[in-house]
């Protein structure tokens, strides 16, 4: 049979009918929502991976769009342009914005993990504790929370900020400057700076933490944020968002492997071993925390927020001090029953 | 009378890049009122043009700072640039060589080259300069190399039978030919050198432009990431007509509009 033109016309739009007719079936039914997260798909980001691939998003009536991010703090920017109105973002960084924006206001609604920040050394360096930081660099990202931060590990050790030499770069070179040595130290948060590290082949023994726990200095970090007009047009959609998600979560600790095989598909490139590590890590760390001890997946405690907002206004030096219901709204929830904290799983 | 309406079209001429842009910041402002749009998507221009006047002094160093990496890698860049430009249009066989690792050179993303050029020589400076000239080498060379390859081949010819042997006909015909084109290649080169610097502040240094407004960024001060933008615009306008002086000087008799 000849190939004529109009015989690959009629082949391709048999094609594309073929192809297309299930999505739009779907689309009819489905409510389509873009969802933001707060870096490259990695580690936990298989939770809302494996909620899409289960069919817990679509269970909701949802058809959400994951969208990788470039930074948990730029999460707040992307929700305050519009280009997205609910993510995963850094928590931390919505003290300050909801401070000097109280008429558009960006609302925590369900807490994923604690911030682990910390300053992160090699051995070798000479640095085992705060005071050996005096005189020596710091590669610091401008945007960082555990650099933004210092100046309550500051406080904390009685270490100033000034006595240390601080150098900013971005954050995709930050271990590689530690590394080479361009730097003697550098402010991260633990889970990304020791993956990086172990994935540019440094050993885990090799590394020094400075933790900021260690010293008393605990805040929030990532968590599910929306704009406060989404939570007040749309209360309904969120709550299904939040009810996809949470199912994603709890899915993803007691069965690990499953979400690594959902982020794999999505990005096949990725480590899965590391992927693996990060993974746990961050399971591990949101279900020991005492917020979700005491209320489950997703809860923070007013005394949690309150002290968190209490030291990043600090650390900010914020003038006004916004209140824990500017912050978090606990409406979004689900019940407690779906909330219950899960074994982390083998992978 | 004749003078007079020259001066005043000379006026004109001179007044209506400087109405038009006022034109755009008054359209940006009205567009941003009537739409409602939010700062943290575009703020008003009677929201940045304040902090010029307000907040210059934080402004100032960083402006210094790029200005002086951006112009330091664009002298270097279009020194290498030139000089490269000339030889490959000189000579075949070099052209044929290396040609084609220029090119391959110049297709790698700057972006990708920026940690690599910041692990090897440090952060701040040297890697600005750096990045600044490698971005400006490859369209000199391209566009110097071109113009002199494709100098007259009767011109060439005539040279030839008067005795002048090739450095000659070079310096004497080839490079003052490819100057009308050196100089526009200059104007690309100078816009491109700002990016490069920009670029590599923004990856690994404390002070310049670049540094202040991913700093404003982490901070949602919008207004200060945009007046950042503005001072870039404001130093590219200016060394794009510093670079139209000079060509006026130097190579003025290649105009045929006749200004």
């Amino acid at each position: 049979m000849p190939v004529t033109r109009s015989a690959l016309l009629r082949g391709g739009a048999v094609a594309i009918a073929l192809y297309s007719t299930p999505r739009i079936a779907g689309a009819q039914t489905l409510e389509r929502i873009p969802i933001t997260l707060n870096w490259k798909f990695q580690g936990i980001h298989g939770a809302f991976f494996l909620a899409q691939d289960r069919g817990f998003f679509r269970a909701e009536g949802l058809n959400p769009e994951i969208v990788a991010g470039d930074g948990s703090a730029n999460v707040v920017n992307r929700l305050a342009g519009g280009a997205f109105q609910i993510g995963l973002g850094d928590v931390a960084s919505v003290v300050r914005f909801n401070t000097q924006n109280p008429d558009r206001r960006v609302k925590a609604i369900y807490n994923q993990t604690p911030a682990d920040l910390a300053v992160i050394t090699l051995r070798g360096r000479g640095i085992t504790r705060p005071e050996d930081l005096r005189g020596r660099t710091i590669g610091a990202p401008v945007g960082d929370t555990a650099f933004k931060m210092f100046p309550a590990f500051s406080a904390a050790t009685g270490i100033p900020a000034s006595a240390i030499r601080w150098e900013h770069m971005s954050p995709n070179i930050r271990e590689a400057m530690l590394m080479q040595g361009q730097v003697d130290a550098i402010t991260a948060n633990e889970g990304t700076a020791l993956f990086n590290l172990k994935g540019a082949g440094v050993r885990e023994e090799d590394m020094i933490f400075l933790r900021y726990s260690d010293f008393g200095v605990h805040i929030f970090n990532i968590g599910m944020l929306a704009n406060e007009s989404f939570l007040r047009e749309r209360p309904e959609t969120v709550r299904r968002v939040i009810r996809a998600v949470n199912r994603g979560y709890a899915e993803a600790i007691a069965n690990p492997g499953a979400a690594l095989d959902s982020l794999m598909r999505r990005d096949p490139l990725l480590n899965r071993a590391i992927e693996a590590e990060r993974l746990r890590y961050n399971a591990e760390r949101m279900t020991q925390q005492p917020d979700a001890r005491d209320g489950g997946l997703g809860f923070y405690s007013q005394a949690s927020i309150r002290n968190s907002i209490e030291v990043i206004s600090a650390a900010e030096q914020l003038t006004a001090r916004i209140s824990v219901d500017d912050l978090w709204d606990a409406n979004f929830l689900p019940p407690i029953e779906a909330r219950r904290v899960p074994n982390v799983g083998r992978v | 009378m004749a003078a007079t309406s020259l001066t005043r079209r000379k006026l004109r001429e001179a007044a209506s890049p400087v109405l038009f842009v006022l034109f755009l910041l008054l359209a940006w402002e009205v567009a941003c009122q009537t739409f409602g749009i939010s700062k943290f998507v575009a703020p008003r221009p009677s929201e940045i043009v304040p902090i010029f006047f307000l907040r210059w002094g934080e402004i100032w160093p960083h402006t210094v700072q790029t200005l002086s990496t951006t112009l330091g890698g664009f002298v270097i860049g279009v020194a290498i640039g030139f000089a490269l430009g000339v030889a490959l249009g000189a000579s075949r066989g070099l052209y044929a060589t290396v040609f084609p690792t220029l090119i391959g050179v110049n297709s790698v993303p700057k972006v990708a080259l920026v940690p690599l050029l910041v692990l090897w020589a440090g952060m701040g400076t040297v890697p600005a300069v750096a990045t600044s000239a490698v971005i400006v080498i490859f369209p000199i060379a391209v566009i110097v190399s071109a113009s002199i390859a494709t100098m007259d081949q009767e011109l060439a010819d005539v040279l030839r039978s008067l005795g002048a042997n090739r450095l000659l006909a070079l310096t004497k015909v080839g490079i003052p030919q490819s100057m009308p084109a050196f100089f526009g290649a200059l104007k690309i080169a100078i816009t491109l050198s700002f990016i490069g610097s920009i670029l590599a502040e923004s990856v690994a240094a404390n002070l310049g432009l670049g540094f202040m407004m991913n700093r404003a960024a982490s901070d949602f001060d919008v207004e200060l990431v945009f007046s950042g933008l503005l001072t870039l615009a404001t130093m590219g306008v200016a060394l794009y007509l510093a670079s139209i002086l000079a060509e006026r000087r130097l190579v003025g008799w290649a105009d045929r509009r006749g200004a």
